[in-house]
């Protein structure tokens, strides 16, 4: 019975935290423009989150770049088990336009372990809510 | 700027010296002097002719030495060039006459191991602390991501890193960390404030968190790979990129681009100055807590984002052109549908206007905050509508016409309060400036065909290619010695003017008010770190 209460309030409101690991902005712009009105994700239970302390999602978007992977670490450390880990965008999947840049690690997947990986360049904001619906689904 | 009469000048206080000039592209003079030369040359530009923005500093490898150039612009461009020993390069820094090099200077330090003598803070700038290769724009040398480099960060980056508040209890001073994730800023950078009471004494500014090295990376790609590549700089300005790119580039191969080409690069840029706006507008009006401006801002981009959509594919990067010309076309009815949504967003723009410069607390938020004099902005070479808000009229758009501007009727809007208030009232009127304009170009849209045939081979030469993005002055340097690839391309982008005066305008001020001054500021990071 607790088990499923449990379940449920995870699925229903999923706290996400974005950090930008070395992008371009491109798809942190259509990240936030997920909270306003057009797309409103809000409705559907989630929420954009300020502390990695409060979040359930890791919204991640660039290339690792040399100088955030420690901060990227540290933060998925803060964030309270069960989390889960989103890439956003070609670069973060892969590294995409910047791969083989002297400063660049590569993905996302190079640092932390991804469950969803969500390519485009920059990738469209229904896409982001697919994946994140995908990754509810994955949860259940 | 009488070039004829500068270079005289030049010619009489140097007269033991060989000067030479070269007339350049794009109407940019280069002269090449000695690198004792430069110090002096630069106080005479400064103290006879009053030319003190210095866009940026070029530095680049030469293969037995290393070259700087100092791109200056007054109505048009002025560079000197000087060269150094490739082992053990030196030279005196300028930052004592012009405030606004410091940035610049640490750059090309870093980034080609040259030291500016007497150099007020020589930290490195983008570059990890704990970097131990070769500067990564040395030829030849492989610069690479050494794994088992033990990272030594200094101790403000501890503390930074650590994310906690420090307090020294003896001097009542606490140390608070902003960054590189705060709900404050949309992208990674790290401010250690120091406070005392509520105020704000001090500041330490750390970036490099988006560093990716696109300048190298372009030099291992072809033209037309670098297209793409450096509309990736930013999300945000994508567009303004590569129009600045392909302007370069076609410059050094003498193509003719057809009208109705130049005038839809004109028009995606004019919409991405509106969308730039907007965004900033709402990202500000949340920072200072007015999260109602936020949203509305916010929903009304999308008609922008929407027309940029549907003429180019995408929202954000719009890979609309190409070398020679663009790739997209909008037909009549697709114009007639255009202006009729400009008209609706116009419409919401008034609102806006009249909330924020009616609304009380909106003004007790902004007024009097992140004061920056006419004289702060010209000596740290600020540019954009930072300059503009303090007094200072410049714009490229009418001062060098590039794209379709020449032929447009384009009003610059200044203003002489200098303060967060100001800058937020200025940015609003140039939204509609920016309609006014996508209006003229949709209505005067000229036939002919869109592009250029371009040969593969760009011919060795350089060029100085500059454009006004929506904060202010991009500046490129390309060179090219002949082969399919760019020997060198330098970016400038014009947040990096505006992050070396965050420092004065943050000091002294209440920590409250901190969001609002940031974010007054229209921060790019991507765009800086590059």
């Amino acid at each position: 019975m607790w088990e499923s209460v449990v379940r449920w309030a995870r699925r229903k409101s999923p706290w996400v935290l974005h950090f930008n690991t070395g992008g371009c902005n491109g798809c942190d712009i259509e990240i936030l423009d997920l909270l306003t009105p057009r797309y409103d994700v809000e409705r559907l239970g989630i929420l954009k989150e300020a502390s990695p302390r409060h979040a359930d999602i890791l919204l991640c978007t660039g290339p690792v770049t040399r100088q955030s992977r420690d901060r990227l670490r540290r933060i998925y450390e803060q964030m309270p088990a069960p989390k889960w880990v989103m890439a956003i965008g070609s670069c973060g999947c892969s590294g995409g336009v910047f791969h083989g840049g002297y400063n660049v690690l590569g993905g996302i997947d190079q640092v932390l372990p991804v469950d969803i990986y969500v390519p485009g360049c920059p990738c469209r904001p229904e896409a982001i809510i697919a994946g994140i619906a995908q990754l509810l689904d994955m949860v259940e | 700027m009488n070039v004829d009469s500068i270079l005289g000048a030049l010619r009489e206080a140097f007269p033991a010296v060989t000067l030479e000039f070269q007339p350049g592209l794009l109407d940019e003079t280069f002269v090449v002097l000695s690198a004792d030369c430069v110090h002096p040359a630069v106080r005479l530009l400064i103290e006879r002719f009053d030319i003190r923005h210095l866009s940026t500093i070029t530095g680049q490898d030469r293969g037995s030495e290393i070259e700087l150039l100092y791109h200056f612009w007054d109505g048009r461009g002025l560079t000197l060039r000087t060269s150094l020993a490739r082992e053990d390069s030196h030279i005196a820094t300028v930052v004592d006459l012009i405030p606004g090099a410091a940035f610049y200077e640490r750059e090309v330090s870093e980034m080609l191991g040259v030291t500016f003598d007497g150099h007020p803070d020589p930290r490195r700038l983008l570059l990890p602390e704990d970097w131990s290769g070769e500067p990564p724009l040395r030829q030849g040398d492989s610069a690479q991501f050494a794994e088992q480099d033990v990272p030594s960060p200094s101790i403000g980056t501890a503390i930074a890193d650590s994310g906690h508040v420090v307090w020294a209890k003896d001097t009542g001073r606490m140390i608070i960390p902003i960054g590189p994730q705060h709900p404050l800023l949309k992208e990674p950078l790290s401010y250690l404030l120091t406070v005392e009471g509520e105020l704000v004494t001090d500041e330490s500014l750390r970036i490099g968190y988006v560093h990716r090295g696109i300048e190298r990376l372009c030099q291992q790609r072809s033209y037309v790979q670098n297209i793409y590549l450096l509309e990736r700089v930013c999300g945000i300005c994508s567009h303004i990129h590569t129009t600045t790119y392909c302007q370069g580039v076609e410059a050094l191969l003498g193509l003719e681009v057809p009208q109705r080409a130049l005038h839809l690069r004109t028009l995606l840029c004019e919409l991405e100055r509106i969308h730039s706006h907007l965004l900033w507008l709402g990202v500000f009006s949340e920072n200072i807590g007015f999260t109602t401006i936020f949203m509305y801002a916010w929903r009304d981009r999308e008609i922008t984002l929407d027309i940029m959509e549907e003429l180019s594919g995408g929202r954000v990067s719009h890979a609309a052109n190409v070398i020679g010309g663009v790739r997209t076309d909008v037909d009549k009815e697709q114009g007639h549908s255009i202006l009729g949504r400009l008209e609706d967003l116009e419409r919401q723009i008034e609102t806006f206007r009249d909330v924020i410069r009616h609304e009380r607390s909106f003004q007790m938020r902004t007024r009097e905050l992140g004061h920056l004099s006419f004289e702060q902005v010209r000596s740290h070479c600020v540019v954009g509508p930072m300059a503009r808000a303090s007094g200072v009229d410049v714009d490229l758009r009418r001062d060098a016409p590039y794209a379709a501007y020449d032929g447009l009727d384009l009003r610059v809007v200044t203003a002489g309060g200098g303060d967060v208030w100001t800058r937020t009232q200025m940015r609003v009127q140039e939204i509609f400036e920016s309609l006014h304009l996508c209006r003229q170009v949709l209505k005067e849209l000229p036939g002919g065909p869109l592009t250029v045939r371009a040969p593969r081979r760009v011919p060795a030469g350089e060029v100085v290619s500059r454009a006004e993005a929506p904060r202010g002055e991009l500046i490129y340097y390309i060179r090219s010695d002949g082969s399919e690839r760019p020997a060198r391309v330098k970016v400038r982008t014009p947040t990096m003017t505006a992050l070396i005066t965050l420092s004065e305008q943050l000091r002294g001020i209440n920590i409250a008010d901190v969001p609002a001054v940031i974010g007054g500021t229209d921060l790019c990071i991507a765009c800086v770190d590059r």
